[in-house]
């Protein structure tokens, strides 16, 4: 059975992008444009693998990140977190929120697809 | 003059090492040797021509004479040992047994010399000593007695000396003894005026100092009441020092520096040294423009504060009381209070220019994200089975990607050039109303898309201005866009000009999010979006506004913003009907919020440009 990713991206170019990789590479995929809406989407799909974009409307997918690890459903899914913070500093600071990895955009095809699979084969 | 000056200079050579430094000591040392070198030197000039006189002496002529040695032998010991009391006590013993020697010699009580025994006290009188007068009193009455008890029991032998030269020795005596009582009379005396003229000089030097001297002196009581205050204070406080005693101090005392005030004076009271900044009220001088009220403010004050030291003896008498010294520091905390100031803000602006990094390098990262993405893709077309309609999608995203990117960076350029004043204004007449229709027309679509009513209010009598027009609707464009994106769907963007004497007026009203006072202080910094940097709620480079209020401030206008959390921002621009290029180089972000301007609980914040 193909395993579900939930791409949690604002931006409407970037979703695109993820969803588009992830779908050729024989995933599902479900897409949430804000942190409501993730968590939302993540307790209806259950998925496998969350995407999470950390700059979002309203709440900050660091935020969103702390609500999935505190749900008693939801805490195991791994959240990869990918965002164009890049600075120094930033990785830890986002590692310290919660997520299991760190992507940084502008993203690298062949290693972005690599980290998915590390998590979900 | 010369002879006592040579006189002096002896004595000061013979006075002991211990004895120089102090005036009035090195004045007794003087006063002690002087008379009697003097004396014995005198009689020993005079010795022979009483010989060559009187012919061969008596037993007890060679005795006096003989014991005219003893006060050399005393100056001299005093002059080698520096001991006073005891050169006063040996000089007494001497002319004790002097008297006592010759009153036996002479008759006992009624000898000639016996009234000499008045000198002996007399003689101790000099020393300043309790200890060497009580001795000496006592001593003469004993001497007095036992002349008395001798005569009485008649174990007195009988005069050796002549009634013709009783008479004699009694003019001599009567002489030498008012001369010597002379002497210690002048003794006392010059004592007197040194003791004297030290205390006026003592007197002067405290005069010197506290008329010099800012900082003020107390004594407290350890609860820190005032026991006294040295003048200086009205200096300080402008309030004599009659008012500040017992507590009247400590009411001036500001009351967030009460309790370290008291805690540095019960510190002092436990032996240890304290010292604290505190502030304290001082009233200024009534001036013209307050006649009634005398103004007060306040000043710093350094109080640096021990446990008095008590004088010997007085120890079990006195509670512990804590010396002070005052000092006005009030321009140090002055200097002190800017330094964290411009501190403050060189972290600040240091902390912005992190930001201002860390938003350029998000804002360009996003965009190329997409274009790096999709174009590895389409290399990758084979695996990914990508057809030739997904290439042209992508490619039309990597074309749209890189447009934004394109904005992006001339955004960046466009601050940057006006931050280093490179911006070039290029003023022609031009119809501001069918500008502003024009940008209002552009961003219809956007508006209709999110929902949000845009309105538009401009008389058609606005007239022709000069400026630039590409800024003109760049500051057109920048506002509506901004208005728009943080409006909510349902809300209204209302855009309206007029003229205002010399200036147009124009003024872009959202019912938007609203930015909040702490944000609105930052508004118009490069980058800067209201909220936090993880949580941003609306897409943009945060350019939009700082390239505003720079391009205002080109045209010598104003930028003001006021807004409300949750009911909307306005954003007034003035810019002068015709152009006039800035006198000086504009300055960004320079803004400043109007405390005294609240509008019934709302918040309102300006942005002014410097012309």
């Amino acid at each position: 059975m193909a395993k579900t990713v939930l791409i949690v991206e604002d931006n409407e170019l970037n979703m695109k992008l993820f969803r588009d990789l992830l779908e050729a590479h024989g995933y599902n995929t479900a897409a949430a444009r804000n942190g409501m809406e993730a968590l939302t989407l993540a307790r209806k799909y259950r998925p496998d693998l969350i995407l999470m974009d950390i700059q979002l409307p309203e709440v900050s997918g660091l935020e969103v990140t702390r609500w999935i690890k505190d749900d008693p459903v939801l805490h195991a899914t791994p959240v990869v977190a990918v965002t164009a913070f890049a600075m120094k500093g930033d990785e830890e600071r986002i590692r310290e929120g919660g997520c299991e990895a760190y992507l940084s955009k502008p993203i690298s095809v062949g290693k972005f697809i690599e980290t998915v699979r590390r998590f979900i084969g | 003059m010369i002879v006592p000056k040579l006189i002096r200079d002896c004595l000061d050579a013979l006075l002991h090492p211990s004895a120089r430094y102090d005036a009035l000591v090195s004045a007794r040392h003087r006063a002690f040797m002087a008379p009697r070198l003097l004396g014995s030197l005198a009689a020993f000039a005079a010795f022979p021509v009483y010989l060559a006189m009187r012919g061969a002496p008596t037993a007890i002529e060679v005795l006096v004479f003989g014991w005219l040695i003893a006060p050399i032998l005393l100056s001299y010991f005093l002059s080698r040992t520096g001991r006073y009391e005891s050169a006063h006590v040996l000089s007494s013993l001497a002319l004790t047994a002097l008297v006592l020697t010759v009153a036996f010699k002479t008759g006992g009580v009624d000898s000639f010399i016996a009234f000499w025994l008045i000198a002996i006290p007399l003689e101790a009188a000099l020393s300043a000593s309790r200890r060497v007068v009580g001795f000496a009193s006592a001593l003469a009455l004993s001497a007095v007695a036992l002349l008395i008890a001798a005569s009485y029991f008649d174990v007195m032998p009988v005069s050796e000396v002549t009634p013709a030269a009783e008479r004699i020795f009694m003019v001599i005596g009567i002489a030498s003894g008012v001369l010597y009582a002379a002497g210690l009379a002048y003794g006392a005396e010059s004592l007197t005026r040194i003791s004297v003229s030290l205390l006026y000089v003592e007197e002067d030097r405290y005069r010197l100092l506290a008329r010099n001297m800012s900082d003020v002196i107390s004594r407290h009581h350890r609860n820190g009441a005032v026991e006294f205050i040295s003048p200086a204070v009205e200096q300080m406080l402008g309030v004599p020092a009659s008012r500040l005693m017992g507590h009247g101090l400590f009411d001036r005392v500001h009351v967030a520096d009460r309790p370290a005030f008291l805690t540095a004076l019960s510190d002092a009271a436990r032996s240890e040294e304290a010292r604290v900044d505190f502030r304290l009220r001082r009233d200024r001088p009534r001036n013209a423009d307050h006649p009634r009220e005398a103004v007060a403010d306040f000043i710093w004050v350094e109080m640096r504060c021990r446990l008095m030291e008590q004088a010997p003896g007085q120890q079990e008498m006195r509670k512990p009381e804590v010396v002070a010294v005052m000092r006005d520091v009030t321009d140090r905390k002055a200097q002190e209070h800017d330094l964290d100031g411009a501190r403050i803000e060189t972290e600040r602006a240091n902390a912005a220019k992190t930001q201002f990094l860390a938003t350029m390098s998000h804002e360009l990262r996003t965009p190329l994200n997409a274009i790096i993405g999709f174009s590895e893709m389409i290399v990758h077309e084979d695996e990914l089975m990508i057809n030739a309609e997904r290439r042209r999608e992508y490619a039309k995203l990597i074309n749209e990607s890189g447009q934004h990117l394109l904005s992006v960076v001339n955004g960046i350029l466009d601050m940057s050039k006006m931050e280093s004043g490179k911006f070039e204004i290029v003023p022609e007449p031009f119809a501001p109303r069918e500008a502003l229709l024009s940008c209002c027309n552009l961003l219809a679509l956007k508006a209709r898309d999110g929902g949000v009513e845009l309105v538009t209010r401009t008389p058609a009598d606005i007239p022709e201005m000069t400026g630039d027009p590409r800024a003109f609707k760049q500051i057109l464009i920048n506002l509506v866009s901004n208005a728009v994106k943080f409006t909510e769907q349902g809300g209204t963007v209302t855009v309206s000009a007029h003229v205002e004497g010399a200036r147009l007026m124009v003024r872009v009203a959202d019912t938007g999010v609203g930015i909040s006072a702490d944000d609105l202080r930052r508004i118009g910094d490069p980058f800067f979006q209201a909220g936090k940097t993880y949580q941003r709620r609306h897409e943009g480079t945060g350019l939009g506004l700082s390239i505003v209020k720079s391009l205002v401030a080109l045209h010598n206008g104003e930028m003001t913003v006021e807004s409300k959390i949750g009911e909307g921002t306005t954003v007034s621009v003035a810019l002068p009907l015709s152009f006039v290029a800035p006198a000086e180089p504009v300055e960004i972000s320079n803004v400043r919020p109007l405390g005294a301007a609240l509008r019934s609980g709302q918040q309102t914040y300006q942005v002014r440009k410097r012309a």
